[in-house]
């Protein structure tokens, strides 16, 4: 298996941003060096668990800590999947100028009301109510529609790079597997155990 | 953030030992984790016994043996917490963790040069380095500012080694290089025990990600915030 090593080290915006310096080989083979341990390790990052008050890192374990912009490949160590992973910008960015989480609890003809909890401002309780139209609601997610059944409200602005920013509201049920008879024997042993700790037996 | 971002995400990265080549679209649909049907619209880069790496709708995942990388620029950000809580509490709880970061990466563009340079000169002031002004070319305009990172190594009510770090550069996505900002968030928290359970380690990050995003977004605006001229 062949391996090249190429610098990126001089790229314009530092290590591992420019894919064009990315080392190719036969198209789908792993070109592979040290192994894929390092593999999005950044040297140039402080581990975690590194000593910086001393002279050196007499302690490097591997970081969560995905480098600067784009995946930072280590110089010693470039392996590469061919060809390079996503575009640097996979997907529009929503960034949410507001957000929060609803549980429905009451369903009517065209629309539905939910109590909300504000997780911008990090509350802890639902403290505010709200009337939604049914047409906010993708046709799948109309389906998953139900009393009890919560779901996250966005309101933000859609932006590819290059293209008009638009002023946007989602509303997001998410993917849950079904209700099995873990969870409930799960529940149920959680209610009993609230039930005991607040003395109520 | 008192400027909306060019380009704005999280991602839950997990440290430990994984079978990158079960972490298939259809396996997470199949779970119940993702959406039926995306599956079929998912950019599959590869799956491989060493590594997995995909796009399917809002998520990109990255796994490799001994690190899995979930991300996603689309708000809610929480779903994307949902999905890893509930993939190694539910689906893979076996699998040994060591630890996980919470990361929160935005570019950003200032009004002009001239408000970048501000934020550079507030975060690396040239005064230290005038002695060599001209040969980090601070006078041209070709030197400057490349990284700063800040870090907290000893975040209080985490195991040691846990850690807050905020890092700073130009842009390399935005601004044409004058006009860019990126701030990257890392928090970054160890399993106790080491390599303890993942429904042990998940009901941390469950509980720690809104608090970690929104620790983040302040440190976001507050670099933001250095970009405004006093007048």
């Amino acid at each position: 298996m062949a391996f090249r090593l190429e610098s990126t080290a001089g790229a314009p915006n530092g290590p591992g941003t420019s894919a064009g310096s990315i080392v190719r080989e036969n198209p789908g083979e792993l070109i592979h060096k040290e192994g894929l341990r390092a593999m999005w390790a950044s040297p140039g990052d402080p581990s975690p668990t590194a000593d910086t008050s001393s002279l050196g890192y007499h302690e490097l374990q591997r970081s969560t800590w995905m480098g600067s912009q784009g995946r930072d490949v280590p110089q010693e160590c470039l392996v590469d999947i061919l060809p390079p992973s996503v575009p640097q910008v996979p997907t529009p960015t929503l960034h949410p100028l507001q957000e929060w989480e609803g549980c429905v609890t009451e369903i009517r003809s065209d629309e539905f009301v939910a109590d909300l909890l504000d997780l911008t401002a990090g509350d802890a309780v639902e403290a505010e109510e709200a009337v939604i139209s049914k047409d906010e609601l993708s046709p799948e997610d109309q389906a998953r529609l139900a009393i009890g059944s919560f779901f996250w409200w966005v309101v933000g602005y859609e932006a590819s790079l290059g293209s008009a920013r638009k002023h946007v509201s989602l509303i997001v049920f998410p993917d849950l597997p079904p209700m099995t008879q873990a969870d409930l024997d799960r529940g149920r042993d959680w209610a009993d155990w609230l039930y005991k700790r607040w003395g109520l037996e | 953030m008192r400027i909306v971002p060019e380009i704005s995400g999280m991602q839950i990265v997990l440290l430990g030992q994984f079978n990158p080549a079960i972490f298939t679209p259809a396996w997470f649909t199949h779970n119940g984790l993702l959406r039926d049907g995306l599956e079929e619209s998912a950019q599959v880069q590869v799956i491989h016994p060493q590594i997995a790496d995909f796009t399917a709708d809002w998520l990109h995942l990255q796994v490799t043996n001994q690190q899995f990388v979930a991300e996603t620029q689309q708000a809610p950000y929480a779903r994307l917490c949902e999905l890893v809580v509930r993939t190694f509490s539910k689906c893979v709880h076996h699998t040994p963790l060591t630890a996980f970061g919470i990361n929160r990466n935005v570019h950003f563009l200032v009004s002009d040069p001239e408000a970048r340079n501000r934020l550079e000169k507030t975060l690396v002031p040239p005064e230290p380095w005038s002695a060599f002004r001209e040969g980090l070319g601070l006078d041209s305009g070709h030197g400057g500012m490349s990284t700063v990172q800040v870090s907290h190594r000893r975040p209080e009510g985490r195991r040691e080694g846990g850690q807050i770090s905020v890092t700073v550069q130009p842009s390399a996505l935005v601004g044409e290089g004058r006009t860019g900002v990126f701030v990257g968030v890392n928090d970054h928290f160890l399993a106790d025990p080491p390599e303890g359970s993942a429904r042990q380690l998940m009901s941390v990050l469950g509980a720690e990600f809104g608090p970690s995003r929104k620790r983040s977004d302040e440190f976001i605006d507050h670099v933001m915030s250095l970009t405004e001229s006093e007048g």
